[in-house]
C-alpha cells in the first residue's frame, strides 16, 4: 500500500489554522466531537502543587502544571488534573495532578517540600515532591535545584533560576529573627508560588511567578510570624492569588503553584489544570 | 482548495505506521517544518510581541544567547547558544536570552509559548558547567582539564559529551560538548546544532588552543597562555536557518608570548568577530559563543526569535 502526503489528510501535521473548539476545567466525558474528525490538536496543562507549611519558618512554593501539546486521536473522555490542596499541617505540600487527554499528557506540579524548598514544575508526569522536575512531553530534559528547563527546578539562588514553560517555585526562609526577605518566583508560561518568610522581624514573603498573560499574586509584609505568606503563582488561565497574613495565596487557574506559608499557615492550593481540543 | 499551510513539505519523514486516513499520525511535530508559512517577525529583545488577530498557532524558532569565553588566559571558548523549534499557541511577550557579559558567564534562555531554548555555557570555571536545553558546552582550561558537556535540546536529542585529556574533542550533540584543554593544543568543541567551545592551552613552549565547534550556531574558540608562539583558536562556524547563507568563526590571535585570544562563535544571523589582540572575539548575533581572551573575555552572541504565522 502507497500513500501521498499531498493527498491524504492524515498526514498534515500543522495546527496552522486551528480553531479552538472545547475547553475542559474539570473530568469530563467527550462524546459531541463531530463525526469525521479523527484527531484533533490538544494543550494540555497539570494542576499546579501546593505550597509546603513549617512549624517555624517558611515554607517554599508549589511547583507549575506541567504544559503539553500535540496530535492525538479522538478519545472519549478527558482527565484534568485537580490543583494540590494546601494544609496547615507542617510538611510537604501535595502535588499537583496530572491531565490527560488521548495520547497527551501533563503532569502537575510538585507541592513545596518538606523546608524551605519550593517544588518544581511538572513535565509529562508530576514530580513528586522534589525539587528536581520531570521530562517533558516533547522530551526535554528534567531540570534540577535552581536550573531553567522546559519544566523548570525549584527555584534558588539568583535569578532566572528555575524558570522555563512550566516554572518551579521559590524557596522559603528558614530565618526566624531579623528583617527577611523572600525573592519572587521565577518566570514561566505557567508559575509556581512564592516561598513564605517567617521571623520575628519584619518578613515579606516571596511574590509568585509573574506569567506571559497574568501576574503572580503578592507576598504579605509585617512584622511577626503572623505575616510572610508567599503569593500564588500565575496560570494559563488567571492571576495568582495574593498571600494573606501568614497564610500562602492559591495558585491561578490553568496550573499555578500555591504559595507557601510560615509558621502553621494555611499554604497555598494550587490552580486546577485544564485541556483545550483545536481541530 | 486545500489549505497549503496544512501540508507537510516534500521530503519530510513520514512513518510508514502512518498508512491510511484512520489512523492518528505522532504527536510530535518537531519533523514538519513550516512549509507555505512566512517569516513574519524577528525578535532580539524580550518584551510584547504583537499577533494579528485570527492567528492561533505561531512556528517559533528561539536562539539561546551564547555563552562568554573567560578572560583569563589559556581558557576555554563558550558554547552556542541552544536552538528549539516548534509550534505554539500565538502569545503576547517573549524572552530573548542575552549573551554572556561578563567572564565565564552563561548564556540567558530564549522562549516563545512553549518553545524554550537554553544558553550556550560559560567558561566559567577550569571545568565549567554543563549547558542546558540545546545549548554548547564550554572549553576546559589548558593545564589539562575537561570542558563541559552540552544540553540536550527541547526535543530530547542528546547532548555532546564533554572532551576529555584522553579524548580532547567535545562530542557531538544537539548541544556539542566543550572541548578538553590540553598544554600544546586545546580540543575542538564538538559540532552538533549548537557547536561547543574550543578548549585552551597552557603549557610552556608553542601553542594552539582549540577551535570552537560547528553547528548552526558555533562555538567560541579556546585562549592561549604559552610562553612561546601563541594561537588563539578560531570561533566555530555556523549557518543562517533562513537562508542556509555559511557564516564564519572569527579568526584567534596569535604573537610571540602575547596574544592568543579565541575568535567568536558565528551565530545564525551573523558572523562572529575576530580576537585582537588579548581580547576574546564576540559571538556572532543569534547564540555564538564568545571567545576566550588573555586578558578580556569575548561576550557570547546574543538569542533571537524567528516567528511564522
Amino acid at each position: 500500500m502507497s500513500a501521498s502526503i499531498y493527498s491524504n489528510s492524515s498526514f498534515t501535521d500543522s495546527p496552522y489554522g486551528l480553531k479552538l473548539q472545547r475547553t475542559y476545567t474539570t473530568d469530563s466525558a467527550v462524546t459531541d466531537i463531530p463525526a469525521g474528525i479523527q484527531r484533533v490538536y490538544a494543550i494540555v496543562i497539570g494542576g499546579g502543587g501546593a505550597g509546603s507549611t513549617q512549624t517555624t519558618g517558611g515554607g517554599g512554593g508549589g511547583g507549575a502544571g506541567g504544559y503539553s501539546a500535540g496530535w492525538t486521536y479522538v478519545a472519549n473522555s478527558v482527565k484534568v488534573g485537580t490543583g494540590g490542596t494546601g494544609s496547615s499541617t507542617a510538611g510537604v505540600g501535595a502535588n499537583g495532578n496530572s491531565s490527560i487527554y488521548g495520547m497527551v499528557m501533563a503532569g502537575g506540579g510538585s507541592g513545596g517540600l518538606n523546608g524551605t524548598s519550593g517544588g518544581a514544575g511538572g513535565g509529562a508526569t508530576t514530580p513528586n515532591q522534589s525539587v528536581s522536575s520531570t521530562i517533558s512531553y516533547t522530551g526535554a530534559p528534567s531540570a534540577g535545584a535552581g536550573a531553567v528547563g522546559y519544566a523548570g527546578g525549584s527555584g534558588g539562588g539568583n535569578a532566572p533560576y528555575g524558570a522555563g514553560v512550566s516554572a518551579g517555585a521559590h524557596s522559603g526562609s528558614a530565618t526566624t529573627t531579623g528583617t527577611v526577605t523572600a525573592p519572587n518566583a521565577p518566570r514561566g508560561l505557567i508559575c509556581g508560588g512564592g516561598g513564605a518568610v517567617g521571623t520575628i522581624g519584619v518578613g515579606t514573603g516571596g511574590n509568585g511567578g509573574t506569567g506571559d498573560f497574568y501576574a503572580g499574586g503578592t507576598g504579605t509584609t509585617g512584622t511577626g510570624i503572623t505575616f510572610g505568606g508567599g503569593g500564588g503563582g500565575a496560570g494559563y488561565t488567571s492571576a495568582g492569588a495574593n498571600a494573606s497574613a501568614n497564610n500562602g495565596g492559591n495558585g491561578g487557574t490553568g496550573g499555578g503553584g500555591g504559595g507557601g506559608a510560615s509558621t502553621l499557615g494555611t499554604a497555598g492550593s494550587g490552580g486546577n489544570g485544564v485541556v483545550y481540543l483545536y481541530y | 482548495m486545500a489549505n497549503p499551510n496544512r501540508r507537510g513539505q516534500a521530503g519530510s519523514p513520514v512513518s510508514t505506521g502512518m498508512q491510511g486516513d484512520s489512523v492518528t499520525p505522532f504527536a510530535n511535530t518537531h519533523f514538519i517544518l513550516p512549509y507555505g508559512l512566512r517569516r513574519q517577525q524577528t525578535i532580539t529583545s524580550s518584551g510584547a510581541v504583537d499577533i494579528p488577530a485570527g492567528v492561533t498557532f505561531v512556528y517559533a524558532i528561539a536562539v539561546g544567547g551564547g555563552g562568554a569565553g573567560n578572560s583569563t588566559s589559556g581558557y576555554g571558548g563558550g558554547g552556542a547558544g541552544g536552538i528549539a523549534w516548534g509550534w505554539t499557541l500565538a502569545n503576547s511577550s517573549c524572552v530573548i536570552g542575552a549573551g554572556g557579559a561578563t567572564s565565564g558567564a552563561s548564556g540567558g534562555y530564549t522562549r516563545y509559548g512553549n518553545i524554550i531554548a537554553g544558553g550556550g555555557a560559560g567558561a566559567n570555571s577550569t571545568v565549567p558547567s554543563a549547558a542546558t536545553l540545546g545549548g554548547g558546552g564550554a572549553g576546559g582550561q589548558g593545564s589539562g582539564n575537561a570542558g563541559s558537556s552540552g544540553g540536550t535540546d527541547y526535543w530530547g536529542i542528546p547532548a555532546g559529551s564533554a572532551g576529555t585529556t584522553t579524548s580532547t574533542a567535545g562530542g557531538t550533540g544537539s548541544g556539542g560538548g566543550g572541548a578538553a584543554g590540553t598544554a600544546t593544543t586545546g580540543g575542538t568543541g564538538g559540532a552538533g546544532i549548537s557547536g561547543g567551545g574550543g578548549g585552551g592551552s597552557s603549557g610552556s613552549g608553542a601553542s594552539t588552543a582549540g577551535t570552537g565547534g560547528a553547528g548552526l550556531a558555533g562555538g567560541g574558540g579556546g585562549g592561549t597562555s604559552g610562553t612561546s608562539t601563541r594561537q588563539g583558536g578560531a570561533g566555530g562556524a555556523g549557518i543562517s536557518i533562513l537562508t542556509g547563507t555559511a557564516y564564519s568563526g572569527g579568526n584567534g590571535s596569535s604573537g610571540t608570548n602575547a596574544n592568543g585570544a579565541g575568535g567568536g562563535g558565528a551565530g545564525v544571523a551573523g558572523n562572529g568577530n575576530p580576537a585582537v589582540t588579548t581580547t576574546g572575539g564576540a559571538g556572532g548575533l543569534g547564540g555564538g559563543g564568545g571567545g576566550a581572551g588573555s586578558g578580556t573575555f569575548g561576550a557570547g552572541g546574543a538569542g533571537i526569535l524567528y516567528l511564522f504565522y
